[in-house]
């Protein structure tokens, strides 16, 4: 029992630990910058595979709700003088009702319908943004946001190490919540209505109950994650629904492999960093990001989780171990293969 | 009287374009099951192949813009080689090929971006001619395409129901299985569908291109009407797909001309949720012809 | 003399679960043979893994000597193995001439597609009326005679065909089974699975029974007709 235990929080504390012993070895102004981003990141991409990941639905909308949350905190702020911390929460929210507005489509259609319907939808915020420009700044955006500060404590000083901390905490606490979730009934009754929707439904699972609290709870993360990534830069502009946000988020998840969480992390800080190294080489930089998409899928359509359980597998084997066990926080160890390919094919719906 | 004038005029021609788009896009989705995402880089895609076969090579604008149209059939073949085939049959097959287009969307958007450069292009238009209507003035290119779309889709039309493959097309469409017994290979069905999209977006790109600057997005709103379209019009017909567009057209330009610019997409983008929600068949209803 | 149609040792499954487990049978020039056994015993699986719909885990199916495995379905049969397969809802929004052109569009003999056609109207004079009529507008014996016509567009050499009275009135089923028997003296080789047990003994040379994936019983077809093994089964004893 105890070992159990152990087994379980082990992981996390030396998840823990790494975070805070992280912006010891990177003092410097830029590395930390892009360790902040490589939270960011992180924070966003977990919450986005909570949806797309875990519960399986093609939701395409995870960076509208980021958008979302950065734009209703940065307008608050700059017209209501709202404290930081109060806006960001209320971005949470924001980003929780467009999710409603969003999944009204999820209500009637499946599988790749909801994929079209919800990038629609993310479209469409951008036209808004750009539409109501008294409100929004339009295409300049919105600038000269404040830092967040914790009593006298400005995130700002000492290269951004109040926001490091804060991103740590959301990062941290997002996995953990992702991890409640999934082992969770509601969890398990999400990859049950993944996996066969039918089987779920006749066991009393209500589709789109379920569903939409996941829609829900990650666009609400999403928008915390938009909200901080407002104050972080002081300028919330159009870019944060754009494409460079999708394909470098899309390649972390990929990358790291579709819902486990320490893979998407891996694969964030992997992202982050190597965009990092690529900034100022202009286009290139998103021709690297999408192209390791597509490397991903061709050669390891399970990422490095599935890599590394593959990896793992193998030393198992060697020395004559059970070799089923993955990591403690890996998630899709115990899902069951998704639902065939054909299911989603149009020659089924005659 | 003007003002009508110039709504149906821009609406028709909007149309045409999105017709173009949509019937590759309603094709791909009724053989293949997946919806496109990288739609709209194709286009623009077409339309930087027509402008350096035009100011580099100085060739006449039809005869650009057939080379273009060419290149992009042999990119399709490329692109199902590479972003269809590998995913289609795996589970999750769908979101896969969801993933690999929006990701080589990014990925040819900035391949653009570091060979054609930034500047602001045009490809000249097919001719030069202009008609007045009513006070409404119709430039070449928008003449070509009100002529162009119905004419192509027609075409496309006609393939499907009489040639060989098209009847093979619309055979695996049917039933997969029994297709194949009677020797239809899905892979080159599959291809053909592919090339017949691409060659399509790449008329529209061309088209494009002489009526707006070209970017190496032109192609993202073109492609979000398209997916509209498919929502209004249904995939079930081709015929469907047509009406949609048209639809699609005449209403943006209606929204535009009265509530502005920046609103017209929104109101758009409404419709379509409102339509998904009464009407979810609009989109899963199957093709007739 | 080595048989024109061989299967051995077969195992295939779907997943995680068996239907096969090592079926052998053959086919001899100029024969017929039947597959009976009850429903959900593997003679569909058996077929799709002929026709190379379906991949096998173990064994191997040979035409001529030459292994069909590695081979597309269109390779199949364009080597003479046609299908017509059980329950198909055909081509339902082609129409009947569409869908017969379809069956011999991939007849590496061009020239044999008149004669073929004719064939099949003479077998089936009802596709002719009904050439310009849409295959999901037909009736279910009008549907399978189309499926057996598009089959025969093909020019097969081995005709395989599964469950071609599957819910049938008699009445259809009796035209259907003439159609059968007269298709038996003009192929060189026929492969037969159906239920009905009388039609299958009274239409080939000889039978063999497919339980839980294997053959269980195999006989000549006229000798086959009162073995009590045979009753029970399809008295449902099994
Ligand atoms: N695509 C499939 N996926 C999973 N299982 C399948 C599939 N097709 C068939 N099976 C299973 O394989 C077994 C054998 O099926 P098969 O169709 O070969 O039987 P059959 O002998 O032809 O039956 P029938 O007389 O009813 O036609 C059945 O248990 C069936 O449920
Ligand atoms: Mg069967």
């Amino acid at each position: 029992m105890a070992i159990r235990v152990l087994r379980l929080l082990l992981p996390w504390v030396v998840f823990a630990v790494v975070l805070a012993v992280l912006p010891g070895m990177f003092t410097s102004a830029h590395s930390r910058l892009v360790l902040i981003q490589a939270l960011l990141y992180g924070v966003l991409a977990v919450s986005w595979n909570l949806t797309l990941g875990l519960a399986g639905i093609f939701n395409f909308a995870q960076i509208a709700f980021f958008g979302v949350g950065a734009y209703s905190s940065a307008i608050l702020v700059d017209r209501t003088g709202m404290s930081p911390w109060l806006a960001m929460a209320l971005a949470a929210v924001s980003a929780a009702l467009s999710a409603c507005v969003a999944f009204l489509p999820v209500l009637r259609l499946r599988g790749i319908y909801v994929g079209l319907a919800t990038y629609v939808f993310s479209q469409l915020c951008i036209y808004l943004v750009l539409g109501q420009s008294d409100l929004t700044g339009g295409s300049n955006g919105i600038v000269g946001l404040p830092d967040m500060t914790l009593g006298p404590v400005n995130f700002y000083d000492h290269n951004r190490y109040g926001y490091y901390c804060l991103g740590a905490v959301l990062l941290f606490a997002v996995c953990a919540v992702f991890l409640a979730i999934s082992r969770s009934r509601f969890g398990l009754s999400l990859v049950a209505l993944r996996n066969n929707e039918q089987l779920a439904a006749s066991r009393g699972i209500r589709r789109t109950r379920q569903q939409f609290l996941a829609f829900v709870i990650g666009a609400a993360a999403a928008g915390v994650a938009g909200s901080y990534n407002a104050f972080l830069n002081s300028v919330v502009s159009t870019d944060v629904f754009g494409f460079g946000y999708l394909t470098i988020l899309l390649s972390m998840i990929f990358l790291g492999g579709r819902s486990s969480i320490p893979g998407t992390v891996v694969g964030a800080v992997v992202i982050t960093v190597l965009n990092d190294r690529l900034s100022g080489t202009g286009a290139w930089q998103q021709v690297v990001t999408s192209a390791i998409i597509l490397v991903v899928l061709w050669v390891f359509p399970e990422g490095l989780a599935g890599a590394g359980r593959l990896l793992w597998r193998r030393v198992a084997a060697m020395r004559g171990r059970d070799g089923t066990g993955g990591s403690p926080t890996d998630t899709t160890a115990a899902a069951v293969p998704l639902e065939p390919a054909a299911a989603h094919r149009p020659a089924d719906h005659a | 009287m003007d003002a009508f004038a110039a709504i149906l005029l821009s609406g028709l021609v909007l149309g045409s374009l999105y017709g173009l788009m949509a019937s590759g896009l309603s094709l791909m989705w009724s053989t293949l099951g997946v919806f496109n995402f990288g739609h709209g880089v194709l286009l623009a895609l077409g339309a930087y192949f027509a402008w350096t076969f035009t100011e580099q090579l100085d060739l006449p604008v039809a005869l650009a813009a057939v080379l273009a149209v060419v290149v992009l059939a042999v990119v399709g073949v490329v692109y199902e080689i590479a972003l269809v085939r590998p995913f289609i049959r795996r589970e999750n097959g769908a979101m896969l090929v969801m993933v690999a287009t929006l990701a080589v969307t990014a990925l040819v958007q900035s391949v653009i971006q570091l060979l054609w450069g930034p500047q602001l292009r045009r490809v000249p238009q097919f001719t030069s001619a202009s008609v007045s209507l009513s006070g409404a003035t119709v430039s070449g290119n928008q003449l070509v395409a009100l002529v162009a779309a119905p004419v192509l889709v027609g075409a496309l039309f006609l393939v499907l129901k009489r040639s060989p493959i098209g009847i093979a097309v619309r055979a695996l469409e049917q039933n997969r299985d029994h297709a194949r017994l009677v020797g239809i290979r899905p892979a080159a069905v599959y291809v053909f569908v592919v090339v017949i999209a691409c060659v399509l977006a790449a008329f529209a790109g061309v088209l494009l291109a002489g009526i707006q600057f070209m970017t190496p997005t032109m192609g993202d709103d073109p492609l979000l009407r398209a997916f509209v379209v498919l929502a209004f019009g249904g995939t079930a017909s081709l015929g469907g797909t047509l009406a949609g567009a048209y639809l699609i057209g005449l209403l943006e330009a209606a929204t535009t001309y009265f509530f502005g610019l920046s609103w017209s997409p929104v109101l758009l983008f409404l419709a379509m949720i409102v339509v998904l929600l009464l009407r979810p068949e609009g989109l899963i209803r199957q093709r007739t012809a | 003399m080595t048989a024109m149609l061989s299967v051995e040792g077969l195992h295939a499954g779907y997943g995680r679960s068996s239907v096969l487990r090592g079926i052998d049978l053959h086919l001899d020039e100029g024969e017929a043979i039947g597959l009976l056994g009850p429903n959900g015993h593997g003679k569909t699986t058996l077929l799709r893994c002929v026709s190379g719909l379906h991949r096998p885990t173990a064994g191997d199916i040979r035409f001529q000597g030459a292994s069909l495995l590695p081979l597309s379905p269109r390779a199949v049969l364009r080597r003479g193995v046609v299908q017509v397969p059980q329950g198909s809802r055909l081509f339902p929004r082609m129409t009947v001439a569409d869908c017969l052109r379809l069956g011999g569009a991939a007849n590496p003999d061009r020239s044999a597609r008149r004669p073929l056609l004719d064939e099949v109207f003479g077998l089936f004079p009802k596709l002719q009326q009904r050439s310009a009529q849409l295959a999901g507008t037909l009736s279910g014996g009008e549907r399978q005679m189309l499926s057996i016509g598009i089959g025969l567009m093909a020019g097969p050499r081995v005709l395989i065909l599964d469950e071609p009275t599957l819910g049938l009135a008699p009445k259809v089923k009796h035209e259907l089974a003439d159609a059968i028997r007269q298709l038996r003296g003009r192929l060189e080789a026929l492969v037969l699975v159906d239920g009905d047990m009388d039609l299958v003994l009274r239409a080939t040379d000889r039978f063999y029974v497919v339980e839980s994936g294997q053959v269980v019983q195999t006989g000549d077809s006229v000798a086959g007709a009162d073995s009590a093994r045979m009753m029970s089964l399809f008295l449902g004893d099994v």
